[in-house]
């Protein structure tokens, strides 16, 4: 059986986003899974960048230079030491290089500089590297005819050249969602201001750390922002503000902020789909929260969300963190939204089957060292079955990731029970029992069965029977007494990171005194143990990146885990 | 998580002078040596206070191990009580200034603690609390922040902490205190304004504290009196959007160097618990322009490689 994922995105309008002061009106977007627009201009672009890269040289500046600034480049380009800037160290493997950019040298250029400035003699050639995101400034002394001094500037991006600006601005007109926007297909002379770091259009992607630029179209008062990303030749985000907006520079990072925070953070958005109705929204440190959960209007889940992530590694004893998932601002994540929640159709075998609802949570850099992804995803079935997974995309090694998942029914008097020695036996109390390799499942597969007037399911927790590449949960599930103050609201942090045993949060409403569950209004706990794997071909919560022809390219190896719940017959 | 990125941390901070709370001693013209440091045997003159060190819970001191060529570690069982820590300062009477901040998540920081200041009593060496500064509506599920930063204006005894602990998305109630020394009776309270990093300066003849919004990429500066108060002059100093590798850095740390430069370290903050180990800190050298009255950004010559 083979899950595939329909790229079929439901985008949920948040069409009006208030900014932080209320003092005016701001409507935007951002885009996820969009590829490179398909123009010829970025197919000519691609190419040449593709063409350098293999060769292992710098792209020589696009536009017009006269004759002593193009004496500048050459020196520059054909200076051996100019010329390694096109291999990665790390990777040994070339990189995406282009001159932005060949200016006489100023005073201030040379603040700190032992060599004195000479007015009109020395020049500076600006290089960017695409694959690295820095910038190489080299600064050129024409009288002596060789490169004098280099700046390396990491996360760095130099003014854009015209060509570049022409190719933002012919990215940003043809692309569907703008016109959209405008109400109209613009033209490239309607873009104001593309290339220039002023007032209008400055912009970056500080998350993506892609070189991008903001073409910007005035309608009427309002002025819409387009960011593009011109490393991948697409637009990531729209954003109307008022002609004359004095706030905030918009980019990537900023909108994606704003708007996850004015739509998902602050308003519960309803879903309606597959006979399923739900609301969900992103909540300060329990990641995505679904309430009010119905399938063919029987109330399922009063609510679930994430809880923690606990991490611990092997390495060093007792060392590890309590990471708490939400929204990027204001909250108490250590992992942050950084996409809108996506709603797909989940289609296995060309059929559909249901839906899915997810959302990914990322450190600013990930995939690189230190810098995690986590997905937390809800699916939901056409027969009623639904499933609360998560997993962890890395980037941290020798780790045992923990998430608490916190699952509260809607049925007011349910009954628990796991399958012991051949049949199900009630739980009486509130208790917590472990998945593990001894664990014998009901022959559905099942472990737990939930049964009251409004709901009965049994739960199945992961085996590596998902075909999601999941390896099997090893779970500890906790049963406890519904109550509000246990958890309904957000919860800063459950527990510590490295406890090896049962003691990941919720059994502090279990000791001293469980209380009675049959019959009541319960609460699940689940708590997955996955432990990473970086080992070549086995990879299990991790990612690579790879330099692939100059473009950073990375693979995933989600290690999803999480229960199912199937409703009886 | 993250251990062995710790390590290189560490290593950094070691190397470099973008260390996140250390403070050298000798570097500041008030400050005093804690008596306490001597009696332990340690040269002062050589050893740092730190709340950023790999699994230490609250504040160390750091000194060299001269028989082994390593780093050293001292930790009063006191100084751990109020959980994680983050901004230090030393005063002219060598007491130490900590303040609570959450680190990673809220675990051992309750939101109820991050408005109290802390103290290392100089002649002890216990931490002590120094002052709760007033607490307000408290935001906890919104903001897990207190106290930001600290100052300190010599000719006064006045210590300035600034403080976020009632702001959130929708309203900046931050406010700057101003609070004697001696007598720990805050002097004066500069609301409505979500400062970070502090420093105090000279510049211009002027005596004024300056501070890094924590909400924008902007250091903004407002008079102060020789007894300590604030004026009502707030004016724009600095505007650091756009510029350096994030371009919406907030500024974390001010410092006033002795050549008349004003270092200013910024970092991604966003008001919530995004771990230490992955926020990228830049250090930005600005230079006063007498004539033209502004502060001016200057290049970091040591990234400058001779060819």
């Amino acid at each position: 059986m083979r899950i595939i994922i329909a790229i079929c995105l439901t985008l949920v309008a948040c069409d009006f986003i208030s900014n932080k002061k209320g003092e005016s009106e701001i409507v935007g977007d951002i885009f996820t899974l969009d590829s490179a627009l398909r123009i010829d201009a970025v197919s000519k672009r691609m190419e040449l960048l593709n063409t350098y890269c293999i060769k292992g040289d710098i792209i020589p500046y696009q536009d017009q230079l006269n004759e002593i600034e193009a004496k500048a480049e050459l020196l520059a380009l054909s200076d051996s030491r100019i010329k390694q800037l096109v291999k990665d160290n790390e990777t040994g493997k070339n990189t995406r290089c282009e001159v932005f950019g060949v200016y006489t040298s100023r005073e201030s250029d040379f603040a700190g500089i032992e060599q004195a400035h000479k007015p009109g003699k020395t020049y500076k050639v600006e290089i960017y590297n695409y694959t690295l995101n820095t910038t190489y400034i080299v600064m050129v002394d024409i009288e002596q005819n060789k490169p004098i001094y280099l700046n390396k500037l990491k996360n760095m991006q130099p003014d854009l050249p015209p060509s570049l600006v022409n190719l933002a601005t012919k990215i940003a007109v043809n692309t569907t969602a703008v016109a959209k926007e405008l109400g109209l297909k613009p033209t490239e002379n309607d873009a104001q201001m593309p290339g220039t770091k002023t007032s209008l259009n400055r912009s970056k992607c500080e998350r993506s750390r892609h070189l991008c630029v903001a073409p910007t179209f005035v309608k009427g008062d309002k002025a819409l922002w387009s960011i593009v990303d011109l490393t991948d030749f697409r637009v990531v985000g729209l954003r109307w503000t008022n002609v004359g907006y004095t706030g905030p520079a918009v980019t990537e990072r900023s909108l994606q902020n704003d708007i996850l925070q004015s739509c998902y953070c602050e308003v519960e958005t309803e879903l309606e789909k597959d006979k399923w109705q739900m609301k969900y929204m992103l909540t300060s440190s329990d990641g995505l929260r679904i309430n009010d959960v119905m399938f063919n209007n029987k109330p399922i889940l009063q609510s679930a969300k994430l809880v923690d992530w606990h991490v611990s590694y092997s390495g060093t004893d007792g060392f590890g963190y309590s990471d708490a998932v939400g929204c990027p601002k204001f909250s108490h994540a250590a992992v942050v939204a950084i996409s809108k929640p996506l709603v797909i159709d989940l289609v296995i075998n060309g059929q559909k089957k249901g839906f899915v609802l997810e959302q990914t949570f990322a450190s600013e850099g990930w995939p690189t060292a230190c810098n995690y992804n986590y997905k937390q995803r809800y699916e939901f079935y056409l027969d009623g079955s639904f499933r609360i997974t998560c997993a962890s995309l890395g980037r941290g090694n020798n780790g045992t990731y923990r998430p608490v998942y916190r699952i509260a029914l809607a049925a007011e008097n349910a009954t628990l029970s796991s399958f012991e020695n051949e049949k199900w036996e009630i739980w009486e109390n509130e208790k917590w029992k472990l998945q593990n390799e001894q664990t014998v499942y009901s022959t559905t597969k099942s472990l737990y069965k939930i049964e009251s007037n409004q709901l009965k399911y049994e739960i199945e927790p992961g085996q590596g029977q998902f075909n999601d590449k999941g390896r099997g949960d090893n779970s500890y599930l906790f049963a406890t007494l519904y109550k509000a103050d246990e958890g309904e609201s957000d919860l800063p942090t459950i527990g510590p990171c490295c406890n090896n045993d049962y003691k990941q949060g919720p059994e502090k409403f279990i000791e001293n005194r469980p209380e009675l569950i049959k019959n009541k209004k319960i609460v699940l706990w689940y708590v997955p143990q996955l432990k990473n794997d970086n080992r070549k071909n086995s990879e299990y919560c991790w990612a690579e990146s790879e330099n692939k022809n100059g473009k950073v390219e990375t693979t995933v190896y989600p290690c999803f885990a999480g229960p199912l719940f199937k409703p009886i017959k | 998580m993250k251990w062995w990125f710790l390590a290189i941390w560490v290593l950094l901070f070691a190397c470099g002078d973008n260390s996140e709370e250390y403070i050298p001693f000798e570097s500041n013209s008030c400050k005093a040596l804690p008596a306490f440091v001597k009696n332990l045997g340690i040269d002062a003159n050589k050893s740092f206070f730190s709340t950023s060190e790999k699994g230490y819970i609250g504040i160390v001191l750091k000194y060299p191990n001269m028989a082994t060529m390593n780093w050293a570690f001292y930790q009063d069982s006191t100084w751990k009580n109020a959980g994680y820590l983050a901004p230090i300062y030393t005063s002219p009477m060598g007491n130490i200034f900590v303040a609570p901040a959450p680190m990673v998540n809220v675990l051992l920081n309750s939101k109820n603690n991050t408005n109290t200041i802390y103290y290392i009593d100089g002649n002890t060496g216990k931490l002590n609390v120094f002052v709760e500064l007033p607490k307000g509506e408290s935001k906890a599920d919104r903001n897990p922040y207190g106290i930001m930063g600290f100052t300190y204006l010599c000719s006064s005894n006045t210590l300035y902490a600034s403080s976020v602990f009632e702001s959130d998305e929708h309203s900046e109630k931050g406010k700057i205190f101003a609070i004697n020394e001696e007598t720990k009776e805050i002097i004066d309270t500069y609301t409505d304004c979500d400062a970070m990093g502090i420093g105090v300066s000279y510049i211009g003849g002027e005596r004024r504290i300056y501070f890094g919004n924590a909400r924008e990429s902007k250091i903004y500066s407002l008079s102060i009196t020789e007894d300590g108060k604030f004026g009502s002059d707030k004016r724009l100093e600095i505007d650091l959007e756009m510029v350096g590798p994030r371009g919406d850095d907030k500024v974390r740390k001010i410092q006033f160097t002795d050549k008349g430069e004003l270092k200013v370290y910024g970092i991604e903050f966003n008001f919530n618990l995004t771990a230490p180990t992955e926020k990228q800190e830049t250090i930005y050298i600005f230079k006063y322009n007498e004539n033209e009255m502004k502060w001016e950004y200057q290049n970091n010559p040591s990234t400058y490689e001779k060819l």
